[in-house]
């Protein structure tokens, strides 16, 4: 699944370390997830989604592929 | 959570040290000296971890993150996952090898910890399946 956490992080400004930290996972994490390499758990992705103040599909580009 | 590990890791040298003390005393020096080794080793090294969890808050902090991690678990699963497929191929290559040029009892074993293996799979699949 595409998403737009890295744009979204970059526009407000908060390290990839910094990112982790606040949602509670590693940093290779969040990194794997800005690379498409892993798809977050529907608990995560929610919560990414309220931290940047957007709903999931903002965030999350569904792919049927 | 960090009184858990440190109390694991006291067990542990414990174990270690009272298998090093018996195998001298029934002058065993073959294979429990090893054993106590290997075990009061890992022991020491997960003492000193411990101490550092309990101590140190960054390294606290990273390590619980690193255990909660859900893209860790999700590893830890399919790297369990592969490892058992690897497994019940590997045995049921070895049992037909060692079945092929005579070694039946070398044979038998691979089919019963492949067969284990499966059954565990079946048995733990069933269980699943109704919680989830």
């Amino acid at each position: 699944m595409k998403n737009r956490i890295e744009e979204i992080r970059k526009e407000k400004g908060i390290k990839q370390e910094d990112f982790a930290k606040i949602m509670g996972v590693s940093r290779q994490t969040i990194s794997s997830l800005e690379t498409g390499r892993y798809n977050p758990s529907i608990f995560l992705a929610y919560k990414i989604a309220h931290y940047f103040e957007m709903t999931i599909e903002e965030v999350f580009i569904f792919d049927e592929e | 959570m960090g009184n858990k590990k440190l109390i694991t890791s006291i067990l542990t040298i414990i174990v270690g040290t009272a298998l090093l003390i018996a195998s001298y005393v029934m002058e065993s020096y073959d294979y429990w000296p090893t054993l106590g080794g290997a075990v009061l080793v890992v022991g020491i090294v997960h003492f000193a971890r411990a101490l550092k969890y309990k101590k140190d808050a960054s390294y606290r902090e990273n390590i619980d993150i690193q255990e909660k991690d859900e893209r860790n678990r999700y590893i830890s699963m399919k790297a369990w996952a592969w490892s058992g497929y690897i497994f019940v191929f590997l045995s049921a290559a070895a049992l037909i090898a060692f079945k092929l040029t005579g070694y039946e009892s070398l044979s038998m074993f691979c089919a019963t910890a492949g067969g284990l293996l499966l059954s565990f799979y079946v048995i733990l699949y069933l269980i699943l399946s109704k919680k989830y």
